[in-house]
């Protein structure tokens, strides 16, 4: 079974004239600062709409999405699509890294034993570059997985780590129902992955429990999770668009909360990052959740 | 026995800052999970608060209550140095801050007419401040691992950097109250209780 996905990429920000009256309304819910690169985003699924021949209002889409996705950098976004809907297709995951040295050894969260052996085995040279690309494959993996709500990136294997081309599954099914390309787009790494349905493949029959809590894709509901037990606040209360300035009775309390999402999600905050946050959505940005 | 007006603000000052210490890696302490770092932050947390147990007697036993502070220098110390961002950050601004405290308080033996009381004090907290400053240090080493080493010694040198910005203003705010306490010309008698 092969599935064809097209991806749109646009560095172009959508011109705010061509918003209709709804994606006016989310635009203007938007912080100033990050509006440019939801208006990058947009602009590549719009675009990507247009070429599948559907309704353009990117208001109609919620994410994840059973025949789209969507993924961005600093400037630049890519739209995924499959070009046709078919009973079988469960999801598509697109996600584009640029570049970057791994400031330290991450693999351990998002590769198995052998992946990472195949990974050790090669010169250094190659090295980064494969392991941005297995990095991106697994997001992609996740992304479009339907059933990821308990799933965390080393939980999808590739059968071949090796191929830029291939299919995988995950740990706790040994049908391969995801298929997934990589290939590079300028100085960045681009992969989309499609999920099947498998003939053994039921929801309830994914583990539900997980032996690490490293969720490499995380989402808004976790983190808020975390600071509504950090802050004791219900957490009806917090949105994406809740200030920190709201929540934090005096400056410590940022400390904590940043300190408890990074030792919960495994990731580092620098003071530069902190900074610029002004939203709780930011900050789930932060450990890399998708809001 | 009568401590001068600057004298009892010094001690109360001192005591304050305890709290302020023990408040702080409280709340480090809650936030931490498991680990060699839970166990050794508790434990500081704990030294910190008895550090404000002992001025708080040492207050008492000259004859006095410790006076109510408000906006004492660690309540703009975190702002004013920049607040830390990450456990390392944390740990980093715990080193730079141990380390002027432990200063603080040896110039302060230094001065000779310190009282009996007040040195005995002193010294009692100063066994806890080394291991402070040596578990710090330690913590910091491990984290060199995962956040490298560059980064650390940055921060410790922004942190070091901005530690002292703070420490000269407050020089300046509280004028000779502390004087003896900076790097100048040194006024050994303002600490001093007098018998
Ligand atoms: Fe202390
Ligand atoms: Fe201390």
């Amino acid at each position: 079974m092969t599935v064809r996905v097209l991806a749109v990429w646009t560095r172009q920000p959508l011109v705010v004239d061509a918003l209709t009256s709804r994606e006016r309304e989310r635009l203007a819910a938007l912080p100033q600062r990050v509006r440019r690169q939801w208006l990058i985003s947009r602009h590549a699924l719009r675009l990507l709409l247009g070429v599948l021949g559907l309704p353009l209002d990117t208001t109609r889409y919620a994410f994840p999405h059973r025949r789209l996705s969507l993924t961005h950098i600093e400037g630049a976004a890519v739209a995924a699509g499959a070009v046709r809907d078919t009973r079988q297709l469960a999801g598509v995951g697109v996600d584009l890294e640029t570049d970057r040295e791994a400031r330290v050894d991450t693999t351990r969260f998002f590769l198995d034993e052998r992946e990472r052996s195949w990974l050790a085995s090669l010169p250094d040279t190659a090295r980064a570059t494969e392991q941005l690309r297995l990095w991106t494959v697994k997001e992609a993996l996740f992304k479009a997985d339907p059933d990821n709500r308990h799933t965390v990136l080393r939980d999808y294997t590739t059968l071949d780590a090796a191929a830029h081309r291939g299919r995988a599954r995950t740990r706790q099914h040994r049908e391969a129902v995801f298929g997934y390309a990589s290939t590079r787009l300028r100085d960045a790494q681009l992969s989309i992955a499609a999920a099947f349905h498998g003939e053994t493949r039921t929801p309830q029959s994914i583990a539900p429990g997980r032996e690490t809590p490293v969720p490499s894709v995380i989402t808004f509901d976790e983190v808020a999770d975390r600071i509504s037990s950090t802050l004791s606040i219900p957490v009806e209360k917090l949105t994406p668009q809740t200030t920190l300035r709201e929540l934090a009775a005096d400056s410590f309390l940022l400390v904590e909360m940043a300190v408890d999402l990074q030792e919960e999600f495994d990731t580092i905050f620098t003071q530069n990052e902190l900074r610029e946050i002004t939203t709780l959505g930011e900050l789930a940005g932060l450990v890399g959740a998708k809001v | 026995m009568t401590l001068s007006e600057n004298d009892l603000w010094l001690l109360s000052f001192y005591r304050s800052s305890e709290i302020n210490g023990a408040l702080f890696f409280g709340r480090v302490a809650r936030t931490l999970r498991g680990g060699p770092l839970q166990a050794d932050v508790t434990h500081h947390f704990a030294d910190e608060a008895n550090h404000a147990k002992y001025w708080t007697r040492c207050i008492e036993d000259l004859g006095y209550n410790a006076e109510k502070l408000s906006g004492a220098y660690q309540d703009q110390y975190l702002e004013a140095v920049g607040l830390p961002a990450n456990l390392m950050e944390v740990m980093a601004i715990t080193q730079v801050f141990e380390k002027r405290v432990i200063g603080q308080y040896h110039r302060h033996l230094r001065a000779p007419d310190t009282h009996p009381r007040v040195r005995q004090t002193i010294e009692t907290i100063m066994e806890d401040e080394r291991w402070h400053v040596k578990y710090v240090r330690d913590a910091l080493q491990e984290m060199a691992q995962k956040y490298g080493q560059e980064l650390i010694d940055d921060t410790l040198a922004r942190f070091t950097a901005a530690d002292e910005e703070v420490y000269a203003k407050t020089l300046a705010e509280y004028g000779e109250r502390i004087v003896f306490l900076g790097d100048g010309p040194v006024d050994l008698s303002v600490p001093a209780a007098e018998v």
